[in-house]
C-alpha cells in the first residue's frame, strides 16, 4: 500500500523547490526593462504560451496619496478614464477593444491606478494608440462626470455600506492611521465623493498621469524589438505636465481603543489589527519569515489556526489572516475569525493569541516548514500560468518602487527562513506589540 | 539541473496553437485531455453527474457530502492535508446539476501517484469522525444564517425557489436549516456510497501529463468505486410556466437587489448561437451593451448591470442582474423593461449585428490563455457532451447567425410573457 503521507518530504526537496527555482530564473530571462528618455518606464515579459497580450500602464497615485476632502478622486478618475478623449467620444475606447474581441479593466489601490487589455498579440498596437491617447487628452464633461459619480456611490453602497467587514475595516484604518496614507479608503467616502469637482480631478490628472509617474508593463506573445518601438512611438513625444507637488501633513496619532459594533453577522467576528511598518531592503528577511509564518497559522487546512483551533480545541467556526508583505507605508496586519456556539469572543481572542505564544515556546513540528514552504513555492509556479497575474505581480511592485527582480530571488529568500526567524517575527510583531480589537456582534 | 535547463527553453519554444486540442482518453468521451506542456503544472476536473437535485427530501445533503469528502481521513491524516503538503491545491463544489472537484498540482511522478491513489481513496473512503460532522454541520448552519443577512444571497436563493417551485431545482444548494440539522452521518456516508460511481465521473485533464499517465490517473480514482448504474430515471426539468410577476422581499440594505428571469433555450439548442449574439448586444458584453449603455452609462443608476444565459441540460434561462439604491428602484426596472421591448423588436442594424458577431469569434480566440480557463470549458463541454469539433463549432455556429435568424429565435425561444422579477430590498 502506499504510504502517502511518508513520501511528500522527499518530493518536496527533489522536485518542487529545484522547479520553483528554474521558474524564478525564467522570470528575469525573459523580460527586459528600461526608461524613455521623457521618464517612463516599461518593463517587457515575453510568454508565447498563447497569441495572447497583455498591455498596462500604471500610474504610482491611488488612495494613499490622497487627502481629507478629496479621498476618492484616484479611484473617480480611472472611472472617467472611459469617458472620452478629444480624439475619442465617451465609450469608445472600450467599444474599440471590444470590436476585436479583447477585455479590459482598470483598478485603484493604495499606490496605484492601472489599466489593461488583453488582446490578440496582432492587435497591441491599438491599445497603445488609445492608452497614449487617454494619457494626455481625457476630456472632462460636466455630465458625464455628474453621472459617474452616481456610479461610484452606488459602487461605494455594494462594496462598503451594504458590508459589515468591510466598514469595519475603514473605520480601523481610521483609528490607526486617520485620513491619511493607508488610512484613506480607496473608494473614498460618501461625501466627498458627491462633493468631487472636474477642478478637482483635473488637478489629479495633470499632476499624476505624467509619463514620468507610470509604467508601462506589456507581457505575452511579444518581440522585445517590435515593441520597444511601438512603446517608443506613442509614448516617446508625451512631455510631462508641470506636477504640482501637494504635502500631505501626518500628524495622525494612532488609537488603539476597541472597536465594538452590532451589524447584519450570522455570528461574532473578531479582528486584531497590528500597525507594521512598510517593506524595505533591510527588513526583507523579517518580512518573507511573516509571510511563512502566517502561512503556519493560517494558509491550508491543516495550519494551526485550523487544526489546533477550529478541530481539536473545538473553539473557531473560521479564521482569517490578512497581511501585504510589499506594503510601500505603514500598514495593518489583521487576523481574527468567528467562534463557535458557545465560545465567547474573549476566549477565542486569547487562543487566537496563544496560537503564536505556543509557537514561541515549543517550536515547529516535524516537517512542519518544508511543508509550508512547498506551499508557497507551488503556489509561486502556478502563478506563471496567468500571463494577466505576471502584470499584476511587476506593476505591484514598481508602482511601490520595489523593484520587480524581488519576484526572482522570491524563492531563495523563502527559502533561507528558519526557525529562529519565524521566532523573531512572532515575537517582535505579534506577541510584544499591542493590538486594535474590533468586535462585529450580530444585531439582535 | 539539467532538467530544469532543458525545461526552460522548452517553454519559451512552445508554438502557438489555434485553438486547445482535445483528446479523448481510451476512446471514451468521459475522459478528456489538452496536453499543454509549457508549464510543469497538471490541472484535473472530476465532474460528477449529480447535484443538488438528487437531494430528494434530505435537501443539502450533496453541498455537505461534499464538504467532508476531503475531510476524511487516510492513515490518520486529512485528505486535504495529504494534498496541500505537497503544494496541491484542491476545492470542491456543488452546482443543482453536476458536483466538481478540482486539484492543480506540480507534475512529478509521484505527485501523480500521491494524487491520484488520494483521490481514489477519497471517494470510495467512508471515514467521516464525529467531529468533523458536528464541525461542518455548523459551519454549513451558520452559512445559512448568513445568507439572510446578505442582499445578494437572498436574491439568489428566493429567485430560484419561486423560479423553480416544486421542483427537484428549487431548493438552495446548501440546504435549509432544519433539512442539515436532521441528517446524519450515515445519511451522508449512503449518499455518497448511492452516487459516486464509475459510471457517475467523468474527468478533465489539462496540463504536463500524457495520455498513458491520464489512463493510470483514471485507473487509480475507479479502482475501489463500484461500476452501478442504478440510478432511478429522472423526470425532465419543465421551464417556468406562469404568467409574468413582480415580487419583492424585504430587506434591511442601502441598495436594492434587482433579478428577471426569463424562460430561455438550453445549450444545445439550434437556436443558441442566435441569442448568443443578442444577448451580446442585450448585456453579456459589458460597456457598449444595451442595459450597461442605459443603466449605468447614460443614467449612473449602478456600478453593475448584466444579463446571461443560464443554460441548463433541460431548459434554459435568460437572466438579468443589477443592484441600485432603493429609491431608483422603478425607474431602472422601467428601463430594463424597456430595453427588453426593444431587445424583444431586435430592429438593429446589421452592422451592430456584425459587429457582435465578430466581437464574440475574436474573444473566442483568446478565452483560452490559462490552463484554468481550458480546465474551465473543458468540464462544461464534457458536462454537456459537445467536445467533438467544439472550437469549430463554436465558429461555424456564431458566423451563421443572422438578424432574421436571431429574430425567429427571440420570437420562439424566449418567452416574455413569463418573466419573473425579484427585488430585494426595503420597498
Amino acid at each position: 500500500m502506499l504510504k502517502l503521507h511518508n513520501i511528500y518530504l522527499l518530493i518536496l526537496l527533489v522536485c518542487i523547490l529545484p522547479l520553483s527555482q528554474a521558474f524564478g530564473m525564467n522570470f528575469s530571462d525573459r523580460s527586459v526593462d528600461y526608461s524613455l528618455p521623457n521618464g517612463l518606464k516599461v518593463v517587457l515579459i515575453q510568454d508565447k504560451r498563447t497569441p495572447v497580450v497583455v498591455s498596462s500602464i500604471w500610474y504610482k497615485v491611488g488612495s494613499s496619496y490622497e487627502r481629507e476632502g478629496i479621498t476618492g478622486i484616484s479611484h473617480i478618475l480611472e472611472h472617467l478614464m472611459f469617458k472620452g478623449t478629444k480624439n475619442t467620444k465617451p465609450g469608445e475606447f472600450s467599444r474599440q477593444i471590444k470590436q476585436i474581441g479583447g477585455s479590459e479593466n482598470a483598478f485603484t489601490g493604495r499606490d496605484f491606478t492601472g489599466y489593461y487589455q488583453k488582446v490578440h498579440k496582432d492587435y497591441l498596437e491599438l491599445c497603445l494608440k488609445l492608452e497614449s491617447d487617454r494619457m494626455r487628452n481625457l476630456v472632462f464633461r460636466d455630465d458625464e462626470v455628474r453621472k459617474e459619480l452616481d456610479v461610484v456611490k452606488e459602487e461605494r453602497r455594494l462594496r462598503t455600506d451594504d458590508q459589515p467587514i468591510s466598514k469595519v475595516f475603514e473605520k480601523i484604518g481610521n483609528q490607526v492611521f486617520g485620513l491619511s496614507g493607508y488610512g484613506i479608503p480607496i473608494i473614498g467616502s460618501m461625501d466627498d465623493i458627491s462633493n468631487t469637482t472636474i477642478n478637482n480631478l483635473k488637478d489629479w490628472y495633470k499632476n499624476h498621469y505624467n509619463p514620468n509617474n507610470a509604467i508601462i508593463i506589456i507581457a505575452g506573445d511579444i518581440e522585445f524589438h517590435d515593441t520597444k518601438k511601438l512603446v517608443e512611438k506613442y509614448y516617446g513625444k508625451i512631455e510631462n505636465r508641470k506636477a504640482t507637488q501637494t504635502v500631505i501633513p501626518h500628524n495622525h496619532e494612532s488609537s488603539f481603543d476597541d472597536i465594538i459594533v452590532a451589524d447584519k453577522v450570522s455570528q461574532p467576528i473578531i479582528l486584531m489589527s497590528y500597525k507594521h511598518e512598510p517593506f524595505s531592503d533591510s527588513n526583507k528577511k523579517e518580512m518573507y519569515a511573516l509571510e511563512l509564518l502566517f502561512e503556519l497559522m493560517d494558509g491550508s487546512n491543516s495550519s494551526r489556526f485550523t487544526r489546533n483551533l477550529i478541530e481539536k480545541k473545538k473553539i473557531a467556526i473560521s479564521t482569517f489572516i490578512s497581511y501585504d508583505t510589499y506594503s510601500a507605508r505603514d500598514n495593518l496586519i489583521t487576523f481574527g475569525g468567528s467562534p463557535r456556539t458557545g465560545i465567547s469572543p474573549e476566549r477565542f481572542k486569547k487562543e487566537m493569541l496563544n496560537e503564536f505564544e505556543e509557537f514561541v515556546s515549543s517550536g515547529l513540528n516535524d516537517r512542519e516548514l518544508d511543508q509550508v514552504k512547498s506551499r508557497l513555492l507551488a503556489g509561486n509556479i502556478y502563478k506563471f500560468d496567468s500571463v494577466f497575474y505576471q502584470v499584476m505581480q511587476v506593476g505591484m511592485l514598481e508602482t511601490k518602487n520595489y523593484n520587480w527582480e524581488l519576484l526572482d530571488s522570491y524563492i531563495m529568500d523563502i527559502n533561507s527562513i528558519n526557525e529562529s526567524d519565524l521566532k523573531n517575527v512572532a515575537k517582535k510583531i505579534i506577541i510584544n506589540k499591542k493590538y486594535l480589537y474590533s468586535l462585529i456582534e450580530p444585531q439582535s | 539541473m539539467k532538467y530544469f535547463l532543458s525545461f526552460f527553453i522548452l517553454v519559451f519554444a512552445t508554438s502557438v496553437k489555434a485553438h486547445p486540442l482535445i483528446e479523448t482518453i481510451k476512446d471514451n468521451d468521459n475522459y478528456l485531455l489538452v496536453n499543454e506542456k509549457s508549464l510543469p503544472i497538471i490541472d484535473v476536473n472530476i465532474l460528477f453527474d449529480f447535484g443538488s437535485k438528487n437531494d430528494l427530501s434530505k435537501r443539502g445533503i450533496t453541498n455537505f457530502a461534499f464538504e467532508l469528502l476531503h475531510k476524511q481521513k487516510y492513515n490518520d491524516k486529512k485528505f486535504i492535508s495529504i494534498f496541500e503538503d505537497i503544494g496541491a491545491q484542491f476545492s470542491s463544489s456543488v452546482s443543482r446539476e453536476s458536483a466538481n472537484i478540482n486539484i492543480r498540482f506540480i507534475n512529478t511522478s509521484d505527485n501523480i501517484d500521491i494524487i491520484s491513489v488520494g483521490l481514489g481513496k477519497m471517494l470510495s473512503n467512508r471515514k467521516i469522525s464525529t467531529e468533523t460532522f458536528d464541525l461542518t454541520k455548523e459551519s454549513i448552519l451558520t452559512s445559512i444564517k448568513a445568507r439572510d443577512l446578505d442582499p445578494s444571497s437572498v436574491l439568489s436563493y428566493k429567485s430560484n425557489e419561486e423560479y423553480f417551485a416544486n421542483t427537484s431545482f428549487s431548493h438552495p444548494i446548501s440546504g435549509y436549516k432544519n433539512d442539515i440539522n436532521d441528517l446524519s452521518i450515515k445519511d451522508i456516508e449512503d449518499h455518497l456510497t448511492n452516487f459516486i460511481t464509475q459510471n457517475s465521473i467523468k474527468v478533465n485533464f489539462v496540463g504536463d501529463i500524457d495520455h498513458d499517465q491520464a489512463i493510470r490517473f483514471i485507473s487509480s480514482i475507479l479502482a475501489d468505486l463500484p461500476n452501478s448504474n442504478d440510478r432511478i430515471k429522472e423526470i425532465p426539468l419543465s421551464n417556468y410556466d406562469k404568467p409574468s410577476k413582480t415580487v419583492n422581499i424585504e430587506h434591511n440594505s442601502k441598495q436594492t437587489h434587482i433579478s428577471m428571469m426569463i424562460p430561455a433555450l438550453t445549450r444545445t439548442d439550434e437556436d443558441f448561437y442566435n441569442i448568443l449574439v443578442a444577448n451580446y448586444i442585450l448585456g453579456g458584453s459589458g460597456f457598449g451593451s444595451m442595459l450597461m449603455s442605459e443603466i449605468r452609462e447614460k443614467n449612473g443608476l449602478a456600478y453593475s448591470v448584466f444579463s446571461y444565459l443560464m443554460p441548463y441540460k433541460d431548459i434554459g434561462i435568460l437572466k438579468i442582474g443589477m443592484q441600485t439604491e432603493t429609491n431608483n428602484t422603478n425607474k431602472a426596472i422601467d428601463i430594463l423593461n424597456e430595453q427588453l421591448v426593444l431587445f424583444e423588436k431586435f430592429d438593429f442594424d446589421d452592422e451592430k449585428i456584425e459587429a457582435a458577431k465578430l466581437g464574440l469569434i475574436k474573444s473566442f480566440q483568446v478565452r483560452f490563455d490559462t490552463n484554468r480557463k481550458i480546465l474551465n470549458t473543458l468540464s462544461a463541454i464534457n458536462d454537456l457532451g459537445i467536445h467533438d469539433n467544439y472550437f469549430e463549432n463554436y465558429i461555424s455556429g456564431i458566423n451563421k447567425v443572422t438578424k432574421e435568424r436571431i429574430k425567429r429565435a427571440i420570437k420562439s425561444k424566449i418567452l416574455f410573457d413569463k418573466k419573473l422579477v425579484l427585488t430585494v430590498g426595503k420597498s
